[in-house]
């Protein structure tokens, strides 16, 4: 793992051990100065204060982008048109240029720059509005919010900078929203949302090697995938898309694992995909949904071609995605029978109610939901992790409260559950803690 | 210096989509054709874009022609043809779902989108100024059927907003 990948809390606790361990003459002199120089233990400081400069910064340019926004609402009125144009494009000029100025030019106050650069990117979705006002433009504020995310990529982009880019996620979302028709059906645009954000906001993610981005990406896409295509196709095409989605962020999760620089993205991906495969497994297990289901997979070849056309497209680009992952790297994977459950399982609990009906889906979805709590457990003994242990625990217990009041059991079958859950998950995490004791011991 | 470079190209780059915003407006308001049209408005308050008045129109809803929801695909593109009548005020006279061929002499044709059940024209908002919120909204609420809108036509059917008229008061901004 790249030193810059280091936690800096790890890096600070480890700059005031080293000095009592070369007490204890467990390190040397020269070896404690080795740890330092491989660490940058010097700047842990610095750094530190620079972070929190950046912030600062970052905070300032945001309540001066606030300001400048509520201007826009003030609408004003007593100067002429070009002279309001003037002043739009003076003010969002002055502050990039003021922070190219500082960052490129000066380049004595980098961080002020930025948090310059990022007001200037703030600025500009206000002159977006600002103009619209001028001209009287109409139309909803989701192509104000779509032509934001594109000008804040742009900088993004081309400084690789986090605070552009979390205003590009963000305003891209807006735009969806925009576009996404609460009262009278989604825009055909917002079909091509998944994949428009994907190209562009993925590679944004490593340009600026951020997991904040990661997560703000992935959460982006969670929400918005399953919207359109259960708005359109209905239930099915919820779960499909977001199984399919699922299983892109496993298959994304392994393929970041083989990268040096990107190394730290593969668990962030792999708990994503999963946490989103078992909500939406979880979810199926029900009886209510998988009749629904079912219903909804019995019409769909009726309705909606061409939207069904396009949601195929991208589960069939995800389930290979998450093919070819597995398939190069099953042999360097530690826990290939979890992800195998997960994916396969996934997209086979969607298309079983054909074959099937409602109660075959909830069987193949409840046997996959044990099979995947045991697989967890049984990884978190062969690898030592705990938090695979009481994940696995955690959809067992769901799995087991999930039935026990779905079938409304009388109250005293229902309290053996509930007191036999609890029991069993004290019991197990104990074992666990114990087992985790002797390795410990062992590797000691 | 690369980051240099791409930092300008960004920058002319957003400079370039504020002036395209008001693009498509502009040109229609400087070669459009001018026309007046019935309007009956609702007055909200948006945080993002300030103070503004909602406009419906009669040609959005052209009860002269039957027009009916049933008959349009959600979003889809439609060519609504004016004609002015003796008082000054332009009409629907025809609606088809391309740009027709043959338009009458003395007619203009205004392209909208077909959504909510009406034909929208991107005409739906009239910024005003927050210091004459109050004296707009008590003219429009007692002369509602007396409120007109001037607006321009281009060639293309794009249209543009130039003032709000009620009686002899003229409200451009």
């Amino acid at each position: 793992m790249e030193v810059g990948k280091v936690s800096s809390s790890f890096r600070k606790q480890l700059k005031r051990t080293i000095p009592l361990w070369q007490e204890q003459g467990l390190l040397t002199e020269q070896q404690g100065v080795q740890l330092g120089e491989y660490y940058r233990l010097d700047h842990v400081k610095t750094e530190s204060t620079q972070l929190l400069l950046s912030i600062i910064y970052t905070v300032g340019a945001v309540l001066i982008g606030v300001g400048v926004i509520s201007f826009v609402a003030a609408h004003w009125n007593h100067i002429n048109r070009p002279i309001k144009v003037t002043l739009l494009f003076a003010t969002m000029l002055s502050a990039h240029g003021l922070g190219y100025h500082l960052w490129f030019i000066n380049g004595k106050y980098p961080r002020l720059g930025h948090a310059l650069i990022f007001l200037g990117t703030l600025i500009f979705g206000a002159n977006v509005g600002l103009m619209a006002q001028v001209f009287h433009i109409s139309g909803g504020s989701g192509r104000m919010f779509g032509v934001w995310a594109i000008g804040a990529a742009a900088v993004a982009y081309a400084v690789r900078s986090i605070p552009n880019a979390t205003v590009a996620v963000v305003m891209a979302f807006l735009f969806f929203i925009g576009f996404s028709g609460i009262w009278d059906g989604p825009d055909r645009v917002v079909f091509w949302y998944p994949f428009v954000a994907a190209l562009v906001l993925v590679p944004l993610v490593y340009l600026c090697n951020s997991r904040w981005l990661l997560w703000l990406v992935m959460v982006n896409l969670s929400i918005t995938s399953p919207v359109i295509f259960g708005e359109q196709v209905g239930l099915w095409g919820a779960y499909m898309i977001s199984i399919g989605l699922g299983a892109a962020f496993l298959g994304w999760g392994i393929f970041n694992s083989r990268s040096r620089s990107f190394q730290h993205f593969s668990r962030h991906c792999m708990n994503a995909g999963a946490a989103l495969v078992l909500l939406f497994l979880y979810l199926l297990s029900f009886g209510d949904c998988a009749r629904e289901l079912e219903m909804n997979l019995r019409h769909l070849f009726y309705d909606n071609r061409v939207i069904l056309s396009m949601g195929l497209g991208y589960l069939i680009s995800a389930a290979a995605f998450y093919a070819i992952s597995i398939y190069v790297n099953y042999k360097r994977m530690d826990d290939v029978l979890t992800v195998l459950l997960l994916g396969i399982g996934g997209f086979a609990a969607g298309i079983v109610g054909l074959v099937a009906g409602q109660v075959g889906t909830m069987i193949l979805t409840n046997v996959l939901l044990i099979a995947i709590a045991f697989s967890l457990i049984r990884a978190s003994f062969s690898e030592e992790d705990r938090r695979k242990f009481w994940c696995g625990a955690v959809v067992l217990g769901a799995v087991i409260v999930g039935r026990t009041l779905e079938f409304e059991t009388g109250l005293l079958i229902k309290a053996i559950a509930f007191t036999g859950s609890g029991v069993g998950v004290i019991i197990g995490g104990v074992l666990f803690e114990n087992f985790m004791k002797k390795k410990k011991v062992i590797h000691a | 210096m690369r980051k240099k470079s791409y930092l300008i190209l960004a920058i002319v780059f957003q400079c370039a989509i504020i002036a395209a915003v008001p693009g498509p407006k502009l040109f229609t308001q400087l070669t459009g054709k001018t026309v007046t049209i019935k309007t009956v408005p609702v007055d909200p308050y948006d945080f993002m874009s300030g103070y503004h008045v909602i406009l419906r129109y009669e040609i959005s809803q052209p009860r002269s022609l039957e027009f009916t929801a049933s008959r349009h695909q959600k979003h889809s593109t439609l060519y609504n043809i004016l004609i002015e009548d003796e008082n000054g005020v332009w009409n629907s006279q025809a609606i088809h779902s391309t740009y027709p061929e043959d338009i009458p002499d003395g007619a203009v044709v205004i392209k909208g989108k077909y959504q909510h059940g009406r034909i929208e024209y991107g005409l739906g908002k009239f910024f005003i100024p927050e210091e004459n919120r109050q004296e707009i909204e008590h003219d429009l609420r007692m002369n509602q059927r007396q409120a007109l809108v001037d607006i321009k036509v281009d060639r293309f059917g794009n249209a543009a907003l130039l003032r709000l008229r009620i009686d002899d008061r003229v409200y451009d901004y």
